[in-house]
C-alpha cells in the first residue's frame, strides 16, 4: 500500500506543477469507431493461437472467455458446443481451425464477427519471497462480411503468489514457506482477469445496457511518446529497454499479491527490452505479417496515442517499424496522424 | 488549476487506482452465471469423464432455473450448452430441447444449432 501512496503522490506532484506524464483523453467512439459502424451482435472465439511454452494455457483461456465477453452484452457462441462441432468435422488442431476461410465460418456459423486470440507471453519465476506468471494476449474482431479487423487490443495479467514486502526477515522466512505449500497459481482466475481486462475497452454489444451510448466514454491513456517537428519522439527506455544481453520478458516493474490485469498503454511500468523485440506474427487476409505489441493497430497499420491525437507511424512491407536515432534523441517517423477531439472540452 | 486539470488529476488517479486493481465496482452483471467459468474449465480439462460431464450439466441446469425464476434472461450459449450435456448423457429429447431454446432466446444463433440439431437428428 505505502508504494501506491508514493506513485500516487509522485503523479500528482507531476501534474500539479505541469510536467508530469503526458495523458491524453479520448472518447470511444473515436478509439474504436470501425466497432460503431460494423455493430455486431454475435461472436465467434476461436481457438487462441498459444506461441508459448505453455501449452496447458490454452484451454483456460477459451473456457473463461465466454462470461466476460457476454456481459459486455454479445451473443458469444457456446466454446464446449462449437469445439465438438468442429471435431465432428475433422476440424481438431488451432492452427488449422484458424486457416477456415470467413466466408465459410459465416457460412456454417453465422456469426457476425470472428475473435481470434493470441497467448504470445507466459512468464513463470519464483524467488525467496513468492512466485509469479505473467501472460500477455492479443485479441483482433473481424467483421465477417468485411472480413477488416474492427477492434483489437493487447491485454496484460499477471498473478503474485506469497507475500508483499516490508515484512522483514520473518515475512522471508513464512514466505519461503508459503511458496513451498502453495503449489498452484489457479489459471482459470489469471486468465479470466486477463480476458476480463482485454474486453475493458471494448464498446458495448447489443444486448449491453450501454450499446451505442459508451460511445462517449472517455478512455485515458499515458502518452508513449511527443510530437515534435512532424516526428514521433519516445524515450530512449521505449527503444531499448534493459539493455540486457538475455531475452527480456514483459512484465510489470512491481508486483501485488493476488490478480492483476490491465492494457498497456504505457510501457515505461514494463521490465522490457526494447520494443523491437516484442514482435508476434499475425495471419490476415492480405499475408502474414509481424505486429507489435506496443503499438495499437487500425487495419493492419501501427500507432501510437499522443497528444489526442492517433499517430500512425511507418512501417516496411513485412510489419517491421523502425526507429530513427539523432543527437542521443529516438523517433519514428510518421505516416498519417489522424486528430482525435479533446474528450474533457468536448 | 483549472477545471480541465482537476479532471485530470481525478483521471490519472482512476488510472492509477485501476493498475493497482481498487478501482470503482464494476456495473451490475447482464446474466446470472453461478459457477460456470469454474465448471466450463473443469469440463475441459477432463474431456469425457463423466464426473465432470454430470457436474457441468448440474451447474447449467442451477444458471437456467435461477435464472427463468427470476426471470433473467439466460447467458448466451448456456442453453444450448445444457444441451450438449444432455446429449452426451443419452439423454436426446431434453438435448434437442435446450438447443430449441437457445434459438428461440438468441435466433443469432440458429443458423449454427439448425446444424447441430441435423446431427443430432440423423443420428438416431
Amino acid at each position: 500500500m505505502r508504494k501506491f501512496v508514493v506513485f500516487a503522490s509522485v503523479i500528482m506532484t507531476f501534474v500539479l506543477t505541469g510536467c508530469g506524464p503526458k495523458i491524453s483523453i479520448i472518447k470511444n467512439a473515436q478509439l474504436h469507431s470501425q466497432m460503431y459502424t460494423s455493430k455486431p451482435l454475435s461472436i465467434l472465439v476461436l481457438p487462441a493461437k498459444n506461441t508459448t511454452t505453455a501449452a496447458e494455457a490454452t484451454d483456460y483461456f477459451r473456457s473463461t472467455i465466454t462470461q466476460p465477453l457476454a456481459e459486455k452484452g454479445y451473443y458469444v457462441f457456446p466454446v464446449h458446443l462449437v469445439d465438438a462441432f468442429l471435431k465432428s468435422e475433422n476440424m481438431i488442431d488451432p492452427e488449422i481451425i484458424r486457416q477456415i476461410p470467413i466466408s465459410k465460418l459465416k457460412e456454417v456459423f453465422g456469426a457476425d464477427a470472428i475473435l481470434y486470440v493470441d497467448i504470445n507471453a507466459w512468464d513463470t519465476g519464483y524467488n525467496l519471497i513468492g512466485s509469479h506468471v505473467d501472460v500477455g494476449l492479443t485479441f483482433s474482431l473481424v467483421d465477417t462480411r468485411s472480413e477488416e479487423e474492427i477492434w483489437q487490443k493487447n491485454a496484460y495479467a499477471y498473478s503474485y503468489q506469497g507475500l508483499d514486502g516490508n515484512n522483514g526477515i520473518i515475512g522471508l522466512i513464512v514466505s519461503a514457506m508459503v511458496t513451498a505449500i502453495n503449489t498452484g497459481t489457479d489459471y482459470g482466475e489469471l486468465a479470466y482477469v486477463a480476458n476480463r481486462a482485454g474486453f475493458a475497452f471494448l464498446p458495448e454489444g447489443p444486448y449491453g445496457t450501454d450499446y451505442m451510448k459508451d460511445a462517449n466514454i472517455s478512455i485515458t491513456l499515458h502518452d508513449p511518446g511527443k510530437l515534435k517537428d512532424g516526428r514521433l519522439y519516445v524515450s530512449k527506455y521505449f527503444i531499448k529497454g534493459l539493455e540486457k544481453e538475455e531475452p527480456v520478458p514483459l512484465t510489470v516493474r512491481s508486483r501485488q499479491k493476488g490478480y492483476f490485469a490491465l492494457v498497456p498503454s504505457n510501457y515505461e511500468f514494463f521490465n522490457h527490452n526494447g520494443y523491437s523485440n516484442y514482435y508476434i506474427t499475425q495471419k490476415t487476409k492480405n499475408g502474414t505479417f509481424l505486429r507489435n505489441r506496443f503499438f495499437e493497430y487500425t487495419g493492419g497499420f501501427p500507432y501510437l496515442i499522443c497528444d489526442n491525437k492517433k499517430v500512425y507511424v511507418e512501417i516496411e512491407a513485412d510489419g517491421i517499424i523502425p526507429y530513427s536515432e539523432k543527437n542521443g534523441e529516438y523517433y519514428f517517423n510518421i505516416r498519417e496522424i489522424v486528430e482525435l477531439e479533446d474528450a474533457v472540452e468536448g | 488549476m483549472n477545471n480541465i486539470q482537476i479532471k485530470k488529476v481525478l483521471i490519472v488517479l482512476t488510472v492509477v487506482l485501476l493498475f493497482t486493481g481498487c478501482g470503482p465496482q464494476p456495473k451490475p452483471p447482464l446474466y446470472h452465471w453461478g459457477t460456470y467459468s469454474k465448471s466450463s474449465s473443469e469440463f475441459f480439462h477432463t474431456q469425457g469423464e463423466p464426473e465432470a460431464l454430470q457436474k457441468h450439466k448440474d451447474v447449467l441446469e442451477e444458471i437456467v432455473n435461477t435464472s427463468e425464476s427470476n426471470n433473467q434472461r439466460v447467458a448466451p450459449g448456456l442453453y444450448a450448452e445444457l444441451g450438449q450435456m444432455y446429449f452426451k448423457l443419452g439423454q436426446r429429447e431434453k438435448a434437442i430441447s435446450y438447443l430449441e431454446k437457445e434459438k428461440t432466446t438468441y435466433p443469432e444463433s440458429s443458423i449454427f444449432i439448425d446444424q447441430v440439431l441435423k446431427q443430432i437428428r440423423g443420428n438416431q
